[in-house]
């Protein structure tokens, strides 16, 4: 199993992941069966993907639904999503600015340094939104 | 710092795109989309340079979900916790406008507003947290006027929409 593996060193490794797609899966769906594995920087480790999911949801957090919408909280996700266990979603796009690191976070241990997906489209496998555990930069 | 642009499928590594220089305040356009059944292009575009560049795939999804996130990585092995999460690098505001999403048939794509529910449809709007679970560390606004972009802000207060 791969998943993103470029660690961060020194408290000045800070890099910003400015354009990012995401065609989302678990393992089976994302084997070189069903298609080809990226060729990124990555790590071998053993995370299980459909177990642990791209959803980091912190402890207690919260959701709620109000005018239609319905507010999650996730650990590493900000944005938007809708989800359809039908299986509705053939495509997406959307187009954004780069935005600019305005501060570098100061840590020496790693790992270390901040990173940022500036956004990732994504028709995904997933039944709900489920913030990526990928793409370390 | 430093800037890519990369294609992925999880749960493997991106890939990032060679060729494909990336620059603060540059526009990019990014599309998931399937072109036949079963077969999947990606495509990040700067329009701001006019260069592009992606790839496409034999993949099979469930088609479960479609979004667009401002995100921080993973960046340990094993991703178990979100102690494994880098911490957020503090940016401007990002705008995402316009997105849109299809239901049509693959290879037939019918646009329309990202944040419009199709039938059968529900809308998430997601906060970013702390590791703890405790603060919001990023917050999107309201959608625009025309229901395809909002804005993500560093921090726990939610920025104004966007002018549609």
């Amino acid at each position: 199993m791969q998943v993103r593996g470029r660690l961060l060193g020194g408290g000045e490794a800070v890099v910003l992941a400015s354009a990012a797609l995401v065609l989302g899966g678990g393992a089976a769906s994302a084997s070189p069966a069903s298609g080809p594995a990226a060729s990124g920087p990555a790590a071998t480790a053993g995370r299980p993907g459909p177990a642990v999911g791209r959803m980091l949801r912190a402890p207690g957090t919260t959701e709620r639904t109000i005018s239609g919408t319905t507010q999650l909280e996730s650990a590493n996700w900000s944005g938007y999503a809708q989800d359809d266990s039908n299986g509705t979603y053939k495509a997406v796009e959307d187009t954004w600015k780069v935005p600019t690191v305005t501060k570098v976070a100061g840590t020496s241990t790693p790992p270390t340094g901040s990173a940022s997906a500036a956004s990732a489209t994504a028709v995904s496998s997933r039944p709900e939104p489920r913030p990526t555990t990928s793409a370390a930069r | 710092v430093s800037y890519d642009a990369w294609t992925e499928i999880l749960p493997a590594a991106e890939a990032v795109i060679p060729g494909l220089a990336i620059h603060p305040g540059n526009t990019i356009k990014t599309t998931v989309k399937e072109t036949s059944a079963g077969v999947w292009k990606m495509t990040v575009q700067d329009v701001t340079t006019g260069k592009s560049g992606g790839r496409t795939v034999h993949y099979s999804s469930s088609g479960a979900s479609a979004e667009a996130i401002h995100e921080r990585p993973c960046i340990a092995d094993g991703c178990t916790s979100t102690s494994d999460l880098a911490a957020l690098a503090k940016t401007n505001n990002v705008t995402f406008d316009p997105g849109e999403l299809s239901n049509a048939a693959a290879g037939a794509p019918a646009w329309r507003a990202l944040l419009k529910v199709v039938p059968g449809g529900t809308l998430n709007e997601i906060a970013m947290t702390n590791n703890a679970g405790t603060a919001v560390i990023a917050a999107p606004s309201k959608a625009d006027s025309d229901a395809d972009g909002f804005t993500v802000a560093y921090g726990s207060k939610s920025p104004a929409a966007p002018k549609s």
